[in-house]
């Protein structure tokens, strides 16, 4: 991947809500239940398919072994 | 799945800082009922915050940089703001760190990098201990010498009960650590 190909994904991933604690006042987010439960959904597939391919992996490597 | 906790602990959390564990994230993810907990807190006047090495440990599951998005998305709709200074305070604070450090090795605590900027982040508001909390469902890796468990908040499953805690730093730890 080249260093452009890089800067433009970059510009895609989403960016975090920083505060310091104390200095600036509390979020102002009104969050939205409805995505918020949407996302949890997609999440909890995207962790299954991780755990299972993490423990793919372990599996595979006590077979190497 | 039902959610249990002190009737009086929103209204008690009002104006509170509370720094999320990545297992809250998991448990929240989980149980819709959690989740609207935290959104409650939110919405009630509490600030949740979080710290960077958290985000990384909740988004390992992501392969995409949509993916990824997915995550923070997660974590901003959920009105979470990022501390960014932790490891500043690891630095700024390094007798505090040390003797952290030793009091979880003799707690028996086997804490995470992250756990151990949680907690560092925790003592750093040592002076306000009734505005700034951690919540994690990983008790034994907070050394009770040093920090106080406050609340409980029990999350039931069919298939058992799960429990996340609120902890506050002790404002009486120069007798409990050998400085």
């Amino acid at each position: 991947m080249s260093d452009k190909d890089l800067s433009e994904l970059n510009k895609k991933v989403h960016d975090l809500n920083y505060a310091d604690i104390g200095k600036k006042t509390k979020s102002e987010v009104k969050p939205d239940v409805k995505r918020g439960l949407e996302l949890a959904r997609k999440i909890k597939e995207n962790i299954q398919t991780y755990q299972d391919e993490t423990d793919l992996s372990h599996q595979s490597s006590i077979t190497a072994v | 799945m039902k959610l249990t906790y002190r009737t009086s602990l929103v209204s008690q959390l009002y104006n509170s800082y509370v720094f999320l564990d990545t297992n809250v994230f998991f448990h929240a993810v989980d149980n819709e009922d959690f989740y609207s907990f935290l959104l409650t807190l939110h919405n009630k006047g509490c600030a949740l915050v979080t710290i960077q090495s958290v985000i990384f440990e909740f988004s390992r599951g992501a392969k995409t940089v949509e993916e990824y998005n997915w995550y923070i998305d997660y974590i901003n709709n959920l009105g979470v703001a990022v501390y960014g200074q932790a490891e500043t305070e690891l630095q700024r604070n390094k007798a505090f760190s040390v003797l952290l450090q030793a009091e979880c090795k003799k707690y028996g605590s086997k804490a995470s990098y992250t756990d151990f900027l949680l907690l560092l982040m925790l003592h750093k508001f040592i002076h306000t201990p009734d505005r700034v909390y951690l919540m994690t469902s990983n008790y034994r890796d907070v050394p009770t010498t040093l920090f106080e468990r406050d609340e409980l908040i029990a999350l039931e499953y069919e298939k058992g009960v799960q429990t996340q805690a609120l902890y506050k730093n002790k404002t009486d730890i120069t007798d409990t650590i050998e400085i």
